[in-house]
């Protein structure tokens, strides 16, 4: 434990507009993101001595954060990188800034995120970018046609053979996060749908349709990270990040769902629908010292519907096989257990990766959100994924 | 979008030229008997590097699959199956699944090996319904 005063906070958020944001680029929203963190925060650039973005989609360099110091005017850093962990970047670097912070390492660091996956892409190219930028393995499943609704919908699949799962549970998660987005003027998507919405749209890859799938969003976020004592001269009220836990396991689908090379006492404990986020999980809740049921409100990353259902399991509010039902009946809507996705999810609000989540967790923390406002809450959870539900970390936020 | 195919690697040469051959070759550790796929320089198992090129039988189950309505390549007119295939011999393989009913594969199902030519360097690994 770091000593009282030096423990990691959230000092300051930025989250400029999402959706399609024709004209912008991922240089200005980056900027645009860092600027509403640092009002929101009150920090004096110059204090800011850590600086970590994120990549971009087509306009990423080993100098990025360079680059993007150089806008800001962020001169001398004591600690900088650019994270490529894919959609678990954000949450990973929460976690890095956190050790940065508690170690003395920096007095404050700010983290990134911006791009124009939306408007920035070329219609037809995506796919090709994608292939290039490495989020497949190029050699073993490129070639057969693999694509990213293709390996979650082979997730979902499985997760249907073992456990029963049906596409209207998978389709309860959508149309809650369209509900909160309906609540949330900034979201991209607001339109109600209904669980046979869902159903009655394209079938993308079986088992999951077009509503199953978050859709190309643009946007940003920013989130400043100092210290306890640090954040009492702030403006914005501190939120706490009570635990913290990350893990990864693997890129090849095979390799994820033999769990090659774990111990073998390990081996049934992972695979395909078992993943590596209950190791996350137990770290960051047994860190927080709370459990699962204590959880006011979740922001889950949503990149598929499947992609939350089986978080359900892996995170502990429920047992495994039971995310189907766990989806239903309102649990995860607000005024149910577990408000999930308040903002709206990769799936309605749009995105930036999973730095919308991160964001939103400590809005509820600060009671900002408006009609989509869990009452009281106390403890506030996210998650990023990245990878085919390889890569996972997990934060708990809590009240100052 | 133009199809990728393999550029096979030092290490993924024997793999390919195998398949090439039609009779398709992955790596057995000669220490734990694991049957590594894809190609790799040490057991991920028990790290020996004592792997050695073994033909397989070509039998399979499907493990989980997808059918995907149309293909990301052009050239290949959808819907197709891509498919995590269980071999035999314990590795797992991802693939497609050649069939024209393709609403009616199922997890478990039995397959066999095929393959697909797909240039003059390269072929496929690929799979057929067992009859």
């Amino acid at each position: 434990m770091p000593r009282p005063g030096s423990e990691a906070v959230i000092a300051g958020l930025g989250e400029p507009p999402v959706g399609r944001l024709t004209g912008k680029t991922p240089t200005e929203l980056h900027i645009d993101a860092a600027m509403l963190a640092i009002e929101d925060s009150g920090i004096d650039k110059h204090d800011i001595d850590g600086l970590m973005t994120t990549g971009t989609f087509l306009n990423d360099n080993i100098r990025h954060h360079m680059m993007i110091g150089e806008h800001l005017g962020i001169h001398c850093k004591t600690f900088v990188d650019t994270l490529r962990t894919g959609g678990h970047s954000y949450l990973n670097g929460v976690q890095v800034a956190q050790w940065a912070v508690e170690s003395g390492l920096c007095k404050a660091v700010l983290l990134l995120r911006g791009d124009t996956t939306l408007s920035g892409v070329p219609k037809g190219t995506s796919m090709k970018a994608y292939i290039e930028y490495g989020a497949h393995p190029i050699e073993f499943e490129v070639p057969f046609g693999i694509s990213v609704p293709g390996v979650y919908a082979m997730l979902a699949q499985r997760h249907m053979h073992e456990y029963g799962t049906t596409s209207e549970q998978l389709a309860n998660i959508a149309v809650a996060c369209r509900k909160h987005a309906a609540l949330n003027p900034k979201a991209f998507k607001r339109d109600p749908i209904t669980v046979d919405d869902v159903l009655n749209s394209r079938l993308v890859s079986t088992p999951l349709h077009l509503l199953d799938c978050s859709p190309p969003s643009d946007g940003a976020g920013a989130i400043l990270i100092t210290s306890r004592e640090r954040a009492r001269d702030l403006k914005a009220k501190p939120v706490r990040i009570l635990g913290t836990g990350q893990a990864q396991s693997y890129y090849h689908l095979a390799h994820l769902a033999r769990a090659t090379g774990a111990r073998p006492e390990d081996k049934s404990r992972f695979s395909l629908t078992k993943t590596v986020q209950s190791v996350a999980a137990e770290r960051a809740f047994g860190m927080a010292g709370v459990k699962p049921s204590d959880i006011d409100v979740a922001q889950l990353y949503d990149s598929f519907t499947i992609t939350v259902l089986m978080q359900f399991e892996d995170l502990g509010f429920c047992a495994k096989g039971e995310g189907g039902a766990f989806t239903e009946n309102g649990r995860i809507e607000l005024g149910g257990d577990l408000p999930v996705n308040t903002h709206g999810g990769l799936l309605s609000f749009g995105s930036s990766g999973g730095i919308n989540h991160i964001i939103e967790a400590v809005r509820q923390v600060r009671g900002e959100c408006g009609e989509r406002q869990v009452k009281d809450v106390e403890l506030s959870l996210a998650t990023n994924v990245s990878a085919v539900a390889s890569n996972h970390s997990i934060a708990i936020f809590g009240r100052d | 979008m133009t199809r990728y195919l393999p550029e096979p690697t030092k290490i993924s040469k024997p793999f390919w030229d195998s398949c090439k051959a039609e009779a398709m070759e992955i790596q057995r550790c000669a220490d734990c008997g694991t049957y590594a796929y894809y190609p790799v320089y040490v057991c991920p198992e028990c790290a020996s590097r004592q792997l050695e090129w073994t033909r397989v039988s070509g039998r399979g189950t499907v493990y989980t699959y997808t059918v995907a309505a149309q293909s990301v390549f052009e050239g290949i007119d959808g819907p197709i199956v891509v498919a995590l295939i269980e071999l035999e011999e314990g590795a797992m393989m991802t693939s497609n699944i050649k069939t024209n009913d393709p609403h009616g594969v199922h997890i478990g199902m039995p397959v066999r090996l095929a393959y697909e030519p797909v240039s003059d360097d390269i072929t496929l690994p690929v799979f057929e319904v067992a009859s």
